[in-house]
């Protein structure tokens, strides 16, 4: 694939974003369960 | 040439992915919002109340339409303020029957309640532009039979297009899976649904403020309904082809995510696959109807519209059919090496590349983990150990039904091009 040579550093450079994106979305996950497990636990009782 | 088709694969899934963070982050950023406590017991009264036509269109439908119309006659809205349509529209069995009877109750004595039994044509589109001619609400909402809305769903729906009732046309809620214990796919149904409702819908709302109407369990201004020309008669997806409309007229359809419908979903594969098949049909004739909107000055919202739609329905999907196909191919011609050494695979990715890809595959499904539980999370009840086992099965199972499905729609839409027919015949999702 030599006409390619820009694929392997863009690749690099959209995994590294890509994984950034998913470990942040990931604290949001953990936040937002904490805070419904409560509530949702709270209001059950 | 399979060099390039390569990289235009990469490139839609580095699309795709772009889609799915945006859309997600605008969810998560509106559960942030919404995450304080409502207490249902002693909600507000409203600035006013408007008076709303509920329509029930109900085709054969004696199973579950006494559930419906019982949850509609209880909600929380002043009964002198709602007027209540069931239509039993060509029905071969007790639907009507059974709605009358519960309408002889006498707690219901002082209910707005009609049965009209009709046998028009034009399906669901056509009961509703019936609905459209004889409606003395302000508004319009509306409840298939197997979705019985919770007490305070339409208050809900009111409150929110109260808030701005010139630019919100329409208010939609939220419909809950009231079967997804029955089995397999009620459940990989639910968790779809999940996560269609509280990322997605959330997502596009915050974000963009775009809002589709799902097909029940929302009201519409009727003046607007009828300045469109009403239902598109005979459309397979009415819901979807409304949006455009509404959006076209430049009103919003504002999300109302707390009112909520406890909805019946297909049990067996039979039942979903013709359902979803003719909705991926409808949405074909609907983007195709609106592709050319693409291009002229019609507002930003529908070419956001029709450009998510292209891309999922058309291009994402194409671009996973391929890759399906390559990767299918290059698995035999592998096996095929085995025993003719001079066989060449297809495609053969070594060193970093595939070290990348491999990483990008990993934190792909790493992303459908985190938003299927960021949806469950934000839901009651749904955030448990069972589902999300469900949820990791599914990934390999129900998910690829999309694939089969749209495939399918397309094939049904090809063979009409060809034939100069139209094949459609209606499959009544079947009720338990």
């Amino acid at each position: 694939m030599g006409n390619f040579a820009w694929l392997l550093p863009v690749s690099l450079t959209v995994t590294v974003l890509f994984g950034v994106a998913v470990g942040v979305l990931a604290v949001c996950w953990w936040l937002i369960f904490k805070r419904t497990v409560r509530h949702f636990n709270t209001e059950g009782k | 040439m399979l060099d390039y088709l390569y990289v235009i694969a990469i490139i839609t899934i580095w699309l795709s992915l772009v889609m799915t963070i945006v859309t997600l982050s605008g969810g998560v950023i509106f559960i942030f919002k919404h995450l304080h406590h409502t207490d249902v017991e002693h909600l507000p009264p409203l600035a006013r109340y408007p008076m709303v036509t509920l329509v029930v269109p109900a085709h054969n439908e004696e199973l579950v339409i006494q559930e419906t119309v019982r949850a509609i006659l209880t909600l929380n809205y002043p009964v002198t303020r709602f007027e209540l349509l069931v239509y039993a529209d060509n029905c071969q069995d007790q639907t009507a029957a059974r709605v009358r009877a519960l309408a002889q109750r006498p707690e219901f004595a002082d209910h707005q309640l009609t049965v009209i039994e009709r046998t028009g044509s034009g399906g669901k589109a056509g009961v509703l532009n019936d609905a459209l001619k004889i409606a003395q609400g302000e508004y319009l909402g509306v409840y298939d039979a197997d979705a019985a809305p919770e007490t305070n769903a339409l208050y809900f729906l009111v409150q929110k297009v109260l808030e701005d009732p010139e630019r919100y046309a329409a208010a939609f809620g939220r419909n809950k899976t009231r079967n997804y214990q029955q089995n397999f796919l009620t459940r990989c149904i639910n968790l779809e649904i999940v996560n269609t409702q509280r990322i997605q819908h959330t997502g596009l709302w915050q974000l963009f403020k775009i809002g589709r109407i799902p097909g029940t369990n929302f009201i519409i201004n009727k003046k607007i309904v009828q300045s469109i020309g009403g239902w598109n008669d005979g459309a397979l997806t009415e819901d979807t082809a409304i949006s455009f409309s509404l959006m076209r007229a430049g009103k919003l359809i504002a999300l109302a995510h707390r009112a909520e419908a406890f909805q019946q979903e297909p049990e067996t594969l039979f039942a979903y696959y013709n359902q979803r098949k003719r909705w991926a049909r409808g949405n074909y004739e609907v983007i195709m109807a609106n592709v050319k909107h693409l291009f002229d000055r019609t507002p930003w919202r529908i070419k956001l519209e029709v450009f998510y739609y292209v891309c999922t329905f058309f291009w994402f999907n194409a671009a996973i059919v391929i890759s399906n196909g390559i990767f299918l191919i290059n698995v035999l011609l592998g096996t095929a090496q085995l025993a003719i050494p001079g066989v060449h695979q297809l495609v053969s990715l070594g060193g970093p590349l595939a070290t990348l890809f491999l990483i990008n595959w990993v934190l792909m499904f790493y992303l459908y983990l985190v938003q299927m539980n960021i949806a469950l999370a934000s839901d009651y009840g749904q955030a448990t150990v069972t589902n999300f086992l469900y949820t990791l099965a599914s990934y390999f199972t129900y998910a690829q039904l999309f694939i089969v499905v749209s495939v399918a729609a397309m094939a049904d839409m090809a063979r009409d091009k060809v034939t100069g027919q139209r094949h459609t015949h209606w499959y009544k999702t079947q009720r338990f």
